[in-house]
């Protein structure tokens, strides 16, 4: 009898789920499918929302095996996150192979975010910035 | 994207030929005996484990994962080769003509996989969206997969996703990567969808023999098919693929406890028990429970001779654990979510008292959601009082045992937790009931239609 009544659930779970998830799925793809690989690669920032041109300007100047530290000032962003987190957490995944430090220390590339890399009173070797923004690529210069 | 889908599909059928070669070095598939192809619908997923643990621990020390992962594959062909040399004649294989019932699994198996193949286009499209998989599980993965050398210390300062998480689905995505030649948050999305379809197969291929087939086509399809299952498994978080290892290794586990005499489901629990530790931290809860409900359900008539093989399945179950628990004190790896040693505190339980509520009511409310899970919670339910019925008492037992130490452990992790309830849970609460829902439901078929009587009598 439970036996019957366990398969019936079963039987009846597949029939109501199958539908269901058909448009689920198709939702999902219709959703995603006409995105570009460059939208693709950005979603998870853009859906934030962050400026992902400015990752793409310190992607372009960070190399495999640099440690960077991002100088930021911590704000309100969201109402699960805040503005500092947001920005390392992307960073994190967009900027591989380049690795975020543990701390200043331990980095050779100062990546700023609306700050003045001037503030950390660090020599640099080189240095770019997007535009007139506050928004710095700047290698550090340890002396050898 | 076809040529990276194409290298994609490669590695998978590399997982299935070394799962192959396992089998067949452990003596388990033969090919002079027909009668022991039919374990072959395993072996996909248990390639998986076999490539995947030993390239996952390597990863540790800085081993590109496609390094460790070659080895263990070629090493295992080289055992299957060393066993069985060349085969020069495969024994003729007799398909039987199928009864209505056959028929009408594979009729209900169709569906099930015409869902996923419809599925699998929004798999290879869908981008990172979901917090934890860009934060927490892509990071790893990339991490492991673009620089190996530096990953282990990278992984361990905690910046990188969660350090106490183990490194399995990292290092399978890792392999991915790997074989599509560059990183790419959603078509990474196919090996997710290929762990679905190899959960339909090993699930056929582990109870083929103990249950009936509608039975067990109803379960896998009912799996599979539920929104959240596919929803879940489209995000990319580590949640669906724990329950999928979890769910094979506990139904290898119940299918051994009712007919001993196959070693190779016992291996299959070790394998798939073991992966699922080393998915995600819940895991160790799930196995422990597991090996818990294996040693119990062994008591009466012969414990002597059942015991020993089920100790020596939990002493290596153990072993696939313990370098990671040993990694994890060594570099003092562990979650800020809680502290275990709370769980044996009465104190400290019962100053948080308040607590144990909220956490019983979203469990029971995430379980019981049935537009997104069907009625699996239910049929589970339905299962374990037919098992009683029927007096099938070892799978039976180790079902009831299972469930109940694994959801008692989810409620106490949820109890010690450190975090409200009001994010911790509600974040969490549906995804960690995945492993108790497939789980369950990969049991049902030894409860409502076993075809081995002999559960009955030992």
């Amino acid at each position: 009898m439970f036996a019957l009544v366990a398969a019936g659930l079963l039987i009846w779970s597949v029939v109501r789920d199958v539908p269901h998830s058909w448009s689920l799925m198709r939702r999902e793809h219709d959703d995603y499918a006409n995105y570009t690989s460059l939208e693709r690669a950005q979603s998870y920032g853009a859906a934030l929302p962050l400026p992902m041109n400015l990752f793409d300007f310190y992607r372009e100047y960070l190399r495999s095996g640099d440690r960077y530290f991002i100088q930021i000032q911590n704000g309100a962003f969201g109402h699960f996150i805040d503005k500092e987190t947001a920005v390392r957490s992307v960073a994190r995944l967009y900027l591989l192979p380049a690795i975020e430090a543990p701390d200043l220390a331990h980095a050779n590339v100062v990546l700023s975010w609306d700050m003045d890399p001037g503030s950390l009173h660090l020599k640099y070797s080189q240095q770019e910035r997007l535009g007139l923004q506050l928004i710095f690529v700047s290698r550090i210069d340890r002396g050898g | 994207m076809a040529v990276e889908l194409a290298g994609l599909a490669v590695a998978n059928v590399a997982y299935f030929v070394v799962g192959v070669a396992a089998f067949v070095a452990g003596g388990w598939v033969s090919p002079a005996r027909s009668v022991t192809w039919r374990r072959v619908g395993a072996a996909y997923m248990f390639g998986i484990v076999v490539v995947v643990v030993p390239a996952s621990y390597l990863a540790l020390f800085g081993v590109p994962v496609g390094v460790g992962a070659a080895v263990a594959g070629l090493a295992t062909i080289a055992l299957a080769a060393r066993r069985v040399g060349l085969p020069r004649q495969l024994a003729r294989a007799r398909l039987p003509r199928p009864s209505a019932e056959q028929l009408a699994a594979l009729a209900v198996t169709g569906v099930a996989l015409v869902v996923l193949g419809y599925a699998f286009r929004a798999f290879v499209v869908r981008p990172l969206v979901d917090f934890d998989a860009w934060a927490i599980w892509a990071p790893k993965a990339r991490l492991v997969y673009q620089d190996p050398g530096a990953a282990p210390a990278a992984i361990r300062s905690g910046l990188y996703g969660q350090s106490p998480y183990p490194l399995a689905l990292p290092t399978l995505q890792a392999l991915g990567f790997g074989s599509m030649g560059r990183f790419d948050g959603a078509l990474i999305g196919a090996q997710f969808a290929a762990l679905a379809f190899g959960f339909v197969a090993a699930l056929w291929a582990l109870l083929e023999r103990r249950a009936r087939p509608l039975a067990i086509s109803l379960c896998a399809a009912a799996i599979v098919v539920a929104p959240q299952f596919l929803f879940q498994l489209l995000t990319h978080y580590a949640d669906v693929p724990l329950g999928l290892f979890i769910g094979l290794g506990v139904a290898a586990a119940a299918a051994w406890t009712v007919s001993p005499d196959d070693g190779w489901l016992l291996a299959c629990a070790v394998a798939f028990i073991g992966m699922g530790a080393l998915t995600k931290s819940e895991g160790t809860l799930f196995a422990v429970a597991a090996a818990i409900a294996l040693l119990a359900t062994q008591v009466g008539p012969a414990w002597r001779t059942r015991l020993r093989p089920a100790l020596v399945a939990v002493g290596a179950i153990a072993l696939i654990l313990l370098p990671w628990q040993i990694y994890c004190a060594a570099y003092h790896l562990k979650t800020s979510d809680y502290n275990l040693s709370d769980a044996v505190s009465l104190g400290y339980l019962r100053e948080h008292s308040d607590r144990l509520g909220p956490v019983l009511r979203e469990l029971g409310k995430q379980l019981t959601v049935t537009h997104q899970w069907g009625y699996l919670v239910f049929a589970v339910a339905a299962g374990v009082f037919t098992g009683a019925l029927a007096r099938r008492w070892r799978a039976t037992a180790f079902a009831v045992v299972w469930l109940a130490l694994a959801f008692a452990g989810l409620v106490l992790i949820y109890w010690i937790s450190t975090l409200p309830t009001s994010s911790n849970l509600t974040n969490s609460s549906f995804r960690t009931i995945v492993s108790l829902l497939v789980g369950g439901t990969a049991l049902l078929p030894l409860l409502i239609a076993p075809t081995d009587p002999k559960d009955r009598t030992r």
